[in-house]
């Protein structure tokens, strides 16, 4: 009965946010909302229902910052006061993270940083043997970055059991389909040692269920996802990478969210 | 300085084991072969393998996690290599990453143009939130391990190679952002920075056995902040301000924005040429090649004087 509930509420959340995100990028005139879409159910069941104290996350892919602000403000982390400010003149929150707003790890407008920083953190846990998962969120594009592909040797060589990387298997990237397959990029995870899976990226139940297991290696989940999921006109369309959705479609998309 | 650099870590290292710490780490490319087998031996030593851009953003992590990080590979794969990564995830977070890099200037002259790192104190200097040294000898590597725990944030210690040799004896009053006077003098001034600061005192010396007392020596051993203050006050009066450097123009620029608006002095610079370096040699060979040799700086100086 209580699982009912907080599932419900899960869902709630995400109605509830998607909406919030169609006003806002229209507002702030601000990009990236397809992705944003894409990741949000991601980051509401980490920090809703997975997340402790000691755990961290990086939202490598930077460009979804707007889903993290929106999150971390329903979280109450970020304050009414300060997520009032995006899209104006002075405000603290850009379109991509930025250092120093409380809730935010790393500044990751670049992509193929995170899973490094994580690595990191995760590693020095492991040293002095302290607690905590490092939840690190990639985009499918992203682990094209050699960088990422470091990251992922290093993170292997290293059994760090307690670093869960989550890939938000969305096919786009910002010009094209994701041009390496997610098929490809599990290969090569599964190869430098780390537990793989493929994972529904929209299914609340099936998230936590598996964000919550770690094993004694690095994870990777391929979280099979939609750009723009929730707002039909939307859908897999690779232009709301880029467009903010106009005035007038503020209300004919917000009446669609279910 | 290498050695310098890893048997004073190797001491810090020890002492937090003394006292069952774990908080200072060294993590390499890779590299160290003959330099850090002692490190190695007290389980602090981390090979990052060859992935530079890897290895800054896990120390930035580490750092996070309250580790205190050095970070170790031959300049050009540890500052040029993994730039983006410094800036956003090392300086922005303003995280005490320690930046130790190896083969300053033309250290590695018969290693090839990609080895030598002419512009890295440009780049380390245009990088907000990060402190840059530049030593002149191994004594000061070994201040600098001292000091170095009282900045917070990121630091690059650009290091020679092995075998440089101790040019004063003034380790003991080194500040970090402080220039140091190691030759008081009336009428020329040499400000240097890294491993040339024993041209510019081999010069002074030159010059002063000729007229004694006219030449002065003020050695930046850190780059950022630059003590601007101090250049300018030592070019008060002076008839000639020289800068002598193992960069293409870096301390020439910084030192000229400091005297800027004092008329009286004739400027002179000795830097490497903006290009790459197409001759092989020992350092010695490759400085005298681009008239940076003691008897060149020292005979364009007495041009200037004589004019
Ligand atoms: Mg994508």
């Amino acid at each position: 009965m209580m699982k009912m509930t907080s599932l419900q509420e899960l869902k709630a959340i995400g109605t509830e946010l998607r909406k919030e995100l169609v006003v806002k990028h229209s507002e702030a005139k601000m990009a990236h909302i397809g992705s944003d879409l894409s990741c949000l159910d991601i980051m509401i069941t980490l920090y809703f229902r997975v997340l402790g104290k000691d755990d961290h996350f990086i939202l490598s892919k930077g460009h979804a910052a707007l889903a993290l602000y929106a999150v971390l403000h329903k979280k109450g982390i970020i304050t009414d006061q300060v997520y009032g400010t995006l899209g104006k003149n002075g405000s603290m929150l850009g379109e991509h993270p930025i250092y120093g707003i409380k809730g935010i790890e790393a500044a990751t407008g670049s992509l193929g940083h995170g899973l490094s920083i994580g690595a990191g953190i995760a590693l020095a846990k492991k040293l002095d043997g302290s607690k905590g998962t490092v939840y690190v969120l990639l985009s499918d594009g992203e682990c094209q970055e050699g960088s990422t592909l470091e990251a992922m040797n290093f993170a292997g060589l290293h059994k760090l059991g307690n670093l869960v990387a989550i890939v938000d298997s969305n096919k786009f990237q910002a010009y094209d389909r994701t041009l390496i397959p997610d098929s490809q990029v599990q290969k090569e995870f599964d190869t430098a040692g780390w537990t793989t899976k493929r994972i529904p990226g929209h299914d609340f139940i099936e998230l936590e269920s598996n964000l919550r297991k770690t094993s004694a290696a690095p994870t990777l989940y391929i979280a099979d996802t939609v750009l723009g999921k929730g707002v039909s006109d939307m859908e897999d369309k690779l232009e709301w990478h880029y467009k903010s959705p106009t005035k007038e479609q503020v209300d004919e998309f917000v009446k669609k969210i279910k | 300085m290498r050695n310098t650099f890893s048997r004073e870590l190797l001491k810090i290292i020890a002492e937090e084991q003394g006292r069952n710490e774990s908080r200072t780490w060294l993590m390499s490319g890779d590299l160290g072969f003959s330099a850090f087998e002692a490190i190695r031996e007290t389980g602090r030593f981390i090979n990052a393998g060859i992935s530079e851009q890897n290895m800054i953003g896990v120390a930035s992590g580490m750092a996070k996690e309250g580790k205190n990080v050095f970070v170790y590979s031959i300049i050009p794969f540890l500052l040029y290599r993994t730039f983006e990564q410094i800036r956003n995830d090392v300086c922005y977070p303003n995280l005490p990453v320690r930046l130790v890099g190896t083969g300053a200037g033309l250290s590695y002259s018969d290693a090839g143009a990609t080895h030598h790192p002419l512009e890295d104190l440009k780049v380390a200097d245009s990088l907000p939130s990060m402190t840059v040294l530049s030593p002149s000898d191994p004594k000061e590597v070994e201040a600098f391990m001292r000091l170095l725990k009282g900045v917070k944030g990121p630091i690059y210690l650009r290091l020679a190679r092995n075998g440089d040799p101790v040019l004063h004896d003034r380790h003991g009053s080194m500040a970090i952002g402080k220039a140091l006077r190691l030759v008081k003098g009336s009428k020329v001034l040499i400000v240097s920075t890294g491993i040339v600061t024993k041209t510019a005192l081999e010069v002074a010396g030159m010059l002063n056995s000729e007229d004694d007392g006219i030449a002065e020596v003020i050695e930046i051993h850190t780059f950022k902040p630059f003590d601007s203050e101090a250049v300018r006050s030592a070019a008060k009066g002076k008839d000639i301000v020289a800068t002598i450097e193992d960069n293409t123009g870096a301390l020439e620029n910084k030192v000229a924005v400091s005297i800027a608006g004092l008329q009286e002095q004739k400027f002179i610079s000795f830097k490497l040429p903006d290009q790459f370096t197409h001759i092989s040699g020992t350092k010695e060979y490759l400085f005298e090649a681009y008239g940076m040799g003691p008897r060149d700086v020292f005979n364009r100086i007495k041009g200037l004087l004589d004019e």
